[in-house]
């Protein structure tokens, strides 16, 4: 039997939308990571401040990079 | 005539050491420094000096080191057994790089947790600072004459052999414990805290 209410094809758009908007939130959530490295990083001098704001800036761009290739690859 | 009663010499010697000792190495990475140069904290006054710099011991960065390992090395164990064969390969690859993604997150949040989460003990006061998550922090403070009581602990194994332990210490200010925890050298930092609140007191 044809299935009316929920074609296949609708199914990968949802996935799709779904993890599109997981992965957007990351990115926010990667946003506040760099955030709050910066609150640290002027709370503490620990001689380690400008590696760990790169490491979080690196966290920020790959996220945004993995949102950009689910936007293409999915 | 002899002496009916002689004075024990004070063997309790005091315990904070002089600055320029070489009881301490400092490099980036050290949990106890004893004076510590090129090293600041937003409230630290202008005449305040820090004594001592702790962190929690570094064996304990094997747990987060050990299960970042075994999450970079899962995705390649996965295509193995073919999990997400069924999936289109674009999905495959958005949930590789997502996994991967995930991972150092952990990975910086474990390394951050621990070089963050860290202990001072001035010629004024205790100060806790402590990052969770990422995204909570929280600093603590007790002047030195407000310390009621200093106590430590080491436990377990790993503690023993390593010389790793807690040291509470009480205090009569508006946070009434502040714990550093799993701190090297317990007694040594038990010591020194007793030996300011004596020369304050």
């Amino acid at each position: 039997m044809e299935n009316t209410i929920l074609p296949a094809f609708n199914i990968w758009i949802i996935v799709k939308l779904f993890s599109l908007a997981i992965l957007g939130m990351y990115i926010i959530f990667a946003f506040v990571i760099t955030r709050q490295v910066k609150v640290m990083t002027e709370t503490l001098t620990l001689g380690f401040e400008t590696v760990a704001r790169f490491l979080s800036l690196f966290h920020f761009v790959l996220a945004v990079l993995v949102f950009i290739i689910a936007i293409i690859a999915l | 005539m002899p002496d009916l009663f002689i004075a024990p010499e004070n063997k309790d010697k005091k315990t904070i050491p002089q600055e320029g000792t070489s009881e301490s190495s400092e490099n980036l990475f050290s949990a106890f420094v004893l004076y510590p140069h090129n090293i600041n904290f937003e409230t630290k006054d202008k005449e305040e000096k820090i004594i001592l710099m702790l962190r929690q011991h570094p064996v304990l960065n094997l747990k987060w080191i050990a299960i970042s390992i075994i999450l970079f090395l899962l995705p390649a164990f996965s295509q193995k057994i073919g999990l997400f064969s069924a999936l289109p390969p674009g999905y495959y690859l958005v949930i590789v790089l997502t996994w991967y993604l995930v991972t150092v997150a952990y990975a910086i949040e474990g390394f951050f947790g621990w070089y963050f989460n860290v202990f001072f003990i001035t010629t004024r006061r205790v100060i806790d600072v402590d990052f969770f998550n990422l995204i909570d922090k929280r600093v603590s403070d007790a002047e030195i004459e407000k310390i009621q009581d200093v106590s430590y602990s080491t436990s377990g194994p790993m503690g023993t052999t390593l010389n790793f332990g807690d040291v509470r210490v009480q205090t009569a200010s508006e946070i009434p414990e502040l714990n550093f925890e799993r701190v090297p050298n317990p007694e040594r930092v038990a010591k020194i805290l007793d030996d300011l609140r004596a020369s304050v007191h």
